[in-house]
């Protein structure tokens, strides 16, 4: 699936991967779909999945704040 | 399933005359190469797929596009115009059929014409009218063919051919390789790389992330205010940051300025470049059509000088045509000359015996025998003449002395004519031999004349046929230059190319600079950012820090993660433009180095084949740079993951390459393109047999090639007389 | 008069040519014609020598008009320097015995006046055999019958 490769690809990042405490076979098995298990992953995923839905970057800021839930 | 044409008919199309069956051509999955010669329909048929796609066609004239109902009356065949009455229709139009896995299609365009004036090629004496582009469909079952109404699905089917953002690498002329991939600059390996991979997503979510960090700061910030008091040390460290942002969108925007100024004088000055290689082609040119010039002069002085000197022969005596039909003549005068001696020796002897009557039988000639012999026969008392004894005393021996003694005749000559003519009419004779033996001769000697002559001639015309193709081909070259042809004067040129050299390296300084500030900007705005964390009162909600916090690392995250997809891309590119251009080099004689995909500062890509010993080659030529260019073509569809779906439709695209490299092209498209068909020129030699060039031959025999088409149009009649003849060859 | 005498008597001696030949001679020399529309010989007494024989070749003898309508030519002893080219058109000449009607033995005994006589004879025989020739040359010429192949004089003189 094209939308777990590009969040795999975004978190493979090392740095984040250290901060967040993700393992390298954690990641392999990320996916963009709930549940979701760290709160970054839920938030790249809503980003990834939304733009698919064409939604614009305020749209999706309504969804990442409920997902912190300050919204 | 791939798309596969499998076949392309025209009606009245140019000088394409005649109905869809008459002109038609059947392909096949894999190779298929059409042959032409210029002015033999390789354009016209390339403008159909133009028609086809875009409702333009590429008038050749001056290598604009029109739209076809603009140039409706230049696209039907004179031939059909000439034949069509004030009052008739004619129709003109295109016919592809193809076929993907399941299914086939077949498309035409056309439009009908009414003549309504005499003035055959006025726009005015023309009433066009488009038809409705007819879309059938059919699986392949089922035998008969049935419409499709839908516009959309028309559209869908005319673009499933080839997918309009392939079609810039499936479907091009030869010298637009060089343009469709110049990956110096950077929004061609941009469109490459999009092209290829959802690099466009990463785009969109970088975008996204960035929207989401700033707009998480702001409420982050609003938190900070509405629950703490007054905090000067945030409220500053807060400002600093924003100060420090707006310097770094400031630098950002100056970095952008400058890598633009970049391009364009990296741009300017590969333009340059091609211009040097084509002045410097010009120059070695000029070279050749002057030394030829100078052959052919030399030649020509020797043929007309052969020409006025075959005159001459007539009074020359190596060749005595003078002499021709005279035989009977010279017989006549050696009978005249001997009867003339014969009797002017009989009057001498008749003379002497009355004179002289003792010596009547002494005279033999003065010389006859001579004096050595005649005292060998004394002392020997021999007769050498008769071969009998003469012993001293007899009458024999006795006449030996007499002759011995015989008076000196120059002394003792007489006048006994008047006039002595002898040595005139013999000295005539002798004088004149050179004349008097070449009368079989003759003939050959005008025969070998005239062969030598030919071959003379046969030079000439040769040497005028070079020296016309030479001049041909430099007309081209200046048709190739770019408008910058103006300035074509080389300080000017080699100024232009210093300037932009610097300006290369000023820019390139600078975008250094300025992305040492930017580092150091992030660096700070970073550290400030930590300071700001620290400050900010503890009683905000935690979702708020951490949604800033978050968004930040997904801001970089995203950018790290666009750059490595870009990069993978190029190298995978790289690899398969390496693969590629081995198989497309494979009969040259470039020693085997590799392609080497350099990145500019400003984000493009620079093309460097680099040798053995890891230098550059610069290989000024233009077929060289186009072959590059084609090996990114190439991978450009290779590194496509799947496998690709369409043909690949080439007019032209060996122009400006060598032989082997052509050889190499054929054997190597195949890897790439499940069906191409490729419109040459190259192949085509009208002076052989077959008009076919060795390389020609040989693909015939090629298992990749699958058909092969020869185009013939018989310049010799009038154009509005002109059909094409197209013979299957394979 | 000895061999050499009358050999040098004779190369003298400047045939002369009737002026209304002269476009037929430019016609086909290089010293006459500019541009070429013909094959063409060099000098004039080129195309001089090749319509004698050509003349005698085809047995077109034409007396020449009165001694005001003629001009004279370099002496034969000038044509073709260096070459035995007079030679060999004397030997043909003196075969014209029917022409020329005199037997050489009888030249041996005649007097210089009489001998001066065949001299001016043999002039008179090549300059109406050349007559012939160029009347023959430009006969073709005017009715438009020469060809304008380079081997257009070797072509005719093979007939």
């Amino acid at each position: 699936m094209e939308r777990n490769n590009i969040l795999r690809e975004i978190l493979s990042d090392p740095n984040l991967m250290q901060k967040y405490n993700i393992t390298e076979s954690e990641l392999k098995e990320l996916t963009t779909s709930a549940p979701y298990n760290k709160k970054i992953v839920e938030v790249l995923s809503i980003i990834i999945n939304e733009n698919d839905n064409h939604l614009n970057s305020s749209m999706i800021y309504k969804k990442i704040k409920k997902a912190h839930n300050i919204g | 399933m791939a798309s596969i044409i499998n076949s392309i008919s025209f009606k009245n199309f140019f000088n394409y005359y005649g109905d869809y069956d008459t002109t038609k051509y059947d392909f096949e999955e894999g190779v298929n190469i059409v042959v032409a010669d210029n002015g033999a329909g390789k354009s016209k048929f390339f403008n159909a797929f133009l028609w086809l796609f875009y409702d333009t066609v590429l008038n050749s004239d001056d290598k604009k596009t029109y739209p076809v109902k603009d140039f409706a009356v230049k696209i039907i065949s004179d031939k059909a115009k000439n034949e069509t009455s004030i009052g008739e229709s004619i129709e003109t139009g295109i016919k592809i059929e193809y076929s993907t896995g399941r299914y086939k299609f077949q498309i035409i365009k056309s439009f009908v014409a009414t003549r309504i004036a005499e003035k055959l090629s006025d726009f005015d004496s023309w009433q066009i009218t488009l038809n409705d582009v007819e879309v059938d469909k059919t699986d392949h079952v089922l035998p008969k063919y049935k419409p499709i109404y839908d516009v959309e699905e028309k559209y869908r089917v005319i673009n499933q051919l080839i997918l309009p953002t392939l079609r810039q690498y499936s479907f091009f002329q030869g010298e637009e390789v060089d343009k469709m991939i110049d990956f110096t600059k950077k929004s061609s390996i941009e469109d490459a790389v999009k092209t290829l991979t959802n690099i466009s997503k990463y785009e969109d979510i970088a975008k996204i992330v960035q929207d989401i960090s700033s707009k998480a700061y702001n409420d982050l910030n609003k938190q900070t205010k509405s629950t703490s008091d007054h905090n000067d040390r945030l409220e500053k460290a807060i400002e600093l940051k924003k100060s420090l942002e707006d310097q770094l969108s400031q630098e950002i925007e100056k970095l952008n300025i400058q890598k633009e100024l970049y391009e364009t004088a990296e741009q300017e000055k590969n333009d340059l470049e091609q211009n040097f290689a084509n002045a410097e082609k010009r120059k070695e040119l000029d070279d050749k059509i002057s030394q030829k010039s100078k052959v052919l002069r030399g030649v020509k002085e020797d043929y007309d000088n052969f020409l006025e000197g075959i005159n001459s022969r007539f009074f020359d005596g190596g060749f005595s045509w003078i002499s021709l039909g005279f035989e009977q003549s010279v017989i006549d005068f050696k009978n005249k000359i001997k009867d003339f001696r014969q009797k002017r020796y009989e009057k001498r002897a008749l003379l002497n015996a009355t004179e002289n009557p003792n010596d009547y039988f002494t005279i033999l000639p003065s010389d006859s025998p001579d004096a050595v012999t005649l005292q060998q026969m004394i002392e020997s008392e021999h007769c050498h003449v008769c071969n009998r004894p003469a012993k001293k005393g007899s009458d024999a021996h006795n006449y030996f002395l007499k002759l011995k003694n015989r008076p000196n005749e120059a002394n003792t000559k007489k006048d006994f004519v008047k006039n002595d003519l002898e040595d005139f009419f013999g000295n005539l004779q002798i004088n004149a031999s050179p004349f008097l033996n070449k009368f079989e001769a003759i003939p050959q000697s005008v025969m070998r004349t005239r062969e030598k002559e030919l071959e003379l001639k046969k030079r000439l015309d040769k040497l005028n046929s070079e020296l016309k193709a030479l001049k041909t081909r430099r007309k081209d070259i200046l048709i190739a230059g770019t408008e910058s042809e103006v300035v074509d004067n080389t300080s000017n040129i080699i100024n232009q190319y210093k300037g932009s050299i610097r300006r290369i390296e000023q820019a390139s300084s600078r975008i250094e600079r300025l992305q040492g500030n930017i580092s150091e900007l992030k660096t700070k705005i970073s550290n400030t950012d930590k300071e700001i964390t620290n400050l900010r009162p503890k009683d905000i909600p935690e979702g708020f820090t951490i949604n800033y916090e978050m968004s930040q690392d997904l801001v970089e995250a995203t950018n790290k993660a666009q750059a490595r997809v870009f990069d993978e891309m190029v190298s995978l590119l790289e690899n398969h433009a390496n693969n590629h251009f081995k198989g497309l080099i494979k009969y040259n004689d470039i020693k085997g180095g590799v392609l080497n995909f350099e990145k500019t500062p400003s984000g493009g890509i620079s093309l460097d084949y680099i040798d053995e010993l890891g230098n550059e080659v610069s290989g000024a030529s233009e077929g060289f740079q186009r072959m590059k260019k084609f090996a990114v073509v190439m991978a450009i569809i290779s590194a496509n993951t799947s496998q690709y779906n369409y043909p690949l439709l080439a007019d032209a695209p060996l122009s400006a390459f060598g032989k082997a490299f052509n050889k190499g092209f054929f054997e190597a498209i195949p890897d790439v393109f499940p069906q191409s068909i490729i419109l040459v020129k190259d192949l085509y030699d009208k002076d052989l047999d077959g008009k076919l060039t060795d390389l020609g031959q040989a693909l015939l025999k090629s298992d990749t090639i699958k058909t092969l088409y020869l185009n013939e149009v018989d310049e010799e009649l009038p154009q509005i007389e002109r059909t094409t003849k197209i013979e299957r060859r394979k | 008069m000895n061999s050499q005498e009358f050999r040098n008597n004779l190369l003298l001696k400047r045939p002369r040519y009737a002026v209304s030949r002269i476009p037929v001679l430019d016609a086909f020399s290089e010293k006459g014609s500019k541009s070429a529309d013909y094959s063409r010989f060099g000098p004039y007494y080129e195309i001089y020598i090749y319509a004698l024989m050509l003349g005698i070749k085809k047995k077109q003898r034409l007396p020449l008009p009165p001694r005001d309508l003629t001009k004279d030519f370099i002496e034969m002893g000038k044509w073709k320097r260096d070459s035995s080219l007079i030679d060999f058109l004397l030997m043909v000449i003196f075969t014209q015995t029917d022409d020329l009607q005199i037997d050489w033995n009888e030249l041996e005994d005649m007097e210089q006046e009489g001998l001066n006589k065949v001299i001016s004879n043999i002039v008179n025989l090549i300059e109406e055999y050349a007559n012939g020739g160029l009347a023959y040359l430009e006969e073709l010429w005017e009715k438009g019958e020469l060809s304008n192949s380079h081997y257009m004089f070797i072509d005719l003189y093979k007939n």
